[in-house]
């Protein structure tokens, strides 16, 4: 009875150390009285922005997480992700204290499109998706659908933030139990080491007599040495200048 | 002379034995106390003073009974006590009689070249060697419940085993391979630098008194693990310290045993002039030479505990050293409990280590 009784606890208190791959802290919603849409080019209508506003609120409800649409004539000569970074650090948007949340900025003046990732948002966001993104909504933007570019643009946004947590499960659980078992494995050696007791000696350590060990001759004589060197990594030119955020820029 | 070795009582006439506790032989009837010597000295005055007719019946009967068993590496012998035949190894140097159970010393087996140079007394009795079998089974998690059951515990014998002490100076001469490494860096590389040495270490180093059992029946890694012995409780060979203890003689000869000396010796050696290699990253033998002088060879018989066992099929010999109380065994694994605590453990660390992974990656 004790015994079942220690077993079901020890199960309960591996399924509490496994809470936090279920969990979400939900944060707050930076400045949520800004709009998500700012459409200073005027490329959508009353009814697409609503639309679109309300497609972002059910996304940042759902994963806690910020997503702004900028359209504006010109970035100033500046890179566009710099540009939408910029504007989304300076205007206060994203949820938590890392003010976690992604920002697309489209720009009409030469057609510059910027993805900037912000927080949390840098981990699901690499640049590979940056890329993969812009490549899936330039078309739109190119034909002038801007409602449909941006539509697209949530879209791939809500498909990649519902895959990640369960994937980020997944390695987790992978990183845990391959701990686990190299734990397990030491831990059960460990234990079968207890029962073996009976081994040659190596040597005769316990026989020499002290003091008796006379060195008559030690001699250490170099031979040659030898050089070698590997290149470092490059960095990577793709990344914001900011240490925050990732970002990317695009033409259409 | 008699072939066998009875010590008796000089006040009731009963065996006397070897006490370890109190290093003296003690008559378990009237609880009289001897010096080994003392006694020694008394019984042979004795034995000088007894009918000689006796003994000369005793030589002829000897010579009348050699028999086939002899012949298969036997010997039979009367027991003075009580009459009854005591056939023993050739190799048997004291041992019980079966019949009267009275402890009998082979004297034939340490006379002449067979006679040992020293012996360790036994200083941990029967009710140690008991107390060590039982700590050596405590905390060991995979053990099987069911060995840990007591019937086999008074089978414990405790056995005089012979061992060759060798001693001996060595001449090394050792060549080593040995590198430095050194790392680092520019803007655009990372540089390796590895140079490389000669490293020559030439000298004497002594040993003294290596133990090598000299007992086909002992296994010899049984032997060496219950090491050390403390050869400050060396006395001179007295028949007296075997009475109430098995012995044998050796049956593994100094030059068969030599070898296991030498390997330990040369390995001792390397180690110790490898310790005055220093500053290097790596070092490895290239050449070793050692030769061997100034060589001596002794015999002792050393005490030793020793429990058989039988279990699942599989036999399992335990020892313990019968002057420092080390114990020494292979154990068997219960593989069910093995693997409950494998799993156990994988299970309970994976999941914390997940859940650490899981906060790490999704705060």
């Amino acid at each position: 009875m004790i015994r079942t009784k220690k077993i079901l606890a020890a199960f309960a208190a591996c399924l509490m150390m496994m809470l936090p791959l279920s969990m979400t802290v939900f944060a707050e919603l930076n400045n949520s009285d800004l709009p998500r849409v700012v459409d200073k080019e005027m490329l959508l209508d009353d009814g697409q922005i609503e639309s679109l506003e309300n497609k972002i609120s059910d996304i940042t409800k759902k994963y806690d997480f910020d997503v702004v649409i900028y359209t504006t004539y010109s970035i100033e000569g500046k890179n566009a992700q710099d540009f939408a970074d910029a504007f989304y650090g300076k205007s206060g948007y994203g949820t938590g204290k890392k003010n976690d949340g992604i920002i697309l900025l489209v720009s009409t003046e030469f057609n510059d499109g910027g993805i900037a990732a912000n927080g949390y948002g840098e981990k699901v966001f690499s640049d590979e998706k940056r890329n993969d993104i812009a490549g899936k909504i330039a078309g739109y933007l190119h034909n002038g659908d801007y409602n449909a570019g941006f539509n697209e643009f949530l879209t791939q946004v809500e498909s990649e933030l519902s895959g990640y947590k369960p994937k980020m499960i997944l390695i987790s659980l992978g990183i845990g139990f391959g701990i686990g078992l190299v734990v397990a494995v030491i831990v059960a050696f460990l234990l079968r080491g207890q029962l073996k007791s009976v081994a040659l000696q190596r040597s005769a350590a316990n026989y020499e007599v002290p003091g008796s060990m006379n060195v008559t001759r030690s001699h250490d004589m170099f031979l040659y040495k030898h050089v070698s060197k590997t290149k470092k990594a490059s960095s990577d030119s793709s990344s914001s200048s900011s240490s925050s955020s990732s970002g990317t820029s695009f033409k259409f | 002379m008699s072939t066998l070795l009875e010590y008796k009582c000089p006040c009731c006439g009963g065996e006397v034995k070897f006490d370890s506790g109190t290093q003296k032989m003690v008559c378990p009837y009237c609880d009289a106390e001897f010096d080994v010597e003392a006694l020694k000295q008394s019984q042979e005055e004795a034995q000088g003073n007894a009918a000689q007719p006796e003994q000369r019946e005793w030589n002829d009967g000897t010579e009348a009974q050699w028999s086939t068993e002899e012949l298969n590496g036997m010997n039979v012998y009367v027991c003075k006590s009580c009459g009854g035949e005591i056939i023993a190894e050739e190799v048997t140097g004291a041992t019980a009689c079966p019949y009267c159970d009275s402890p009998v010393v082979l004297k034939s087996s340490f006379e002449g070249d067979l006679r040992p140079d020293w012996v360790i007394p036994f200083k941990l009795d029967k009710k140690a060697a008991k107390e060590g079998m039982m700590n050596h089974l405590k905390g060991k998690r995979l053990l099987p419940k069911v060995f840990k059951q007591e019937n086999h515990i008074d089978e414990i014998k405790g056995i005089y085993v012979p061992f060759w002490l060798f001693s001996s100076n060595t001449d090394s001469h050792f060549i080593f391979h040995a590198t430095k490494v050194r790392h680092w860096s520019d803007s655009s590389y990372e540089y390796t630098e590895t140079s490389h040495f000669k490293v020559y270490r030439d000298g004497n180093i002594k040993f003294s008194n290596i133990p090598v059992d000299g007992s086909e029946k002992m296994p010899d890694d049984l032997m060496e693990s219950i090491e050390p012995f403390d050869y400050n409780d060396f006395k001179d060979f007295n028949t007296g310290y075997l009475s109430g203890y098995l012995a044998d003689k050796y049956d593994v000869t100094k030059e068969q045993s030599v070898g296991r000396a030498n390997e330990r010796i040369t390995q001792s050696a390397e180690d110790a002039f490898r310790r005055t290699v220093l500053g290097y990253t790596t070092v490895t033998s290239e050449m070793k030479n050692v030769s061997f002088f100034d060589n001596k060879c002794n015999y002792a018989l050393m005490p030793v505990w020793i429990l058989n066992t039988t279990w699942k099929d599989q036999k399992f010999m335990f020892a313990m050293n019968g002057q420092t109380g080390k114990f020494v065994g292979d154990l068997p694994m219960d593989k069910g409990l093995f693997w409950k605590y494998f799993l156990g453990v994988f299970a309970g660390v994976g999941a914390v280590a997940s859940g650490i992974a899981a906060l790490i990656n999704l705060l």
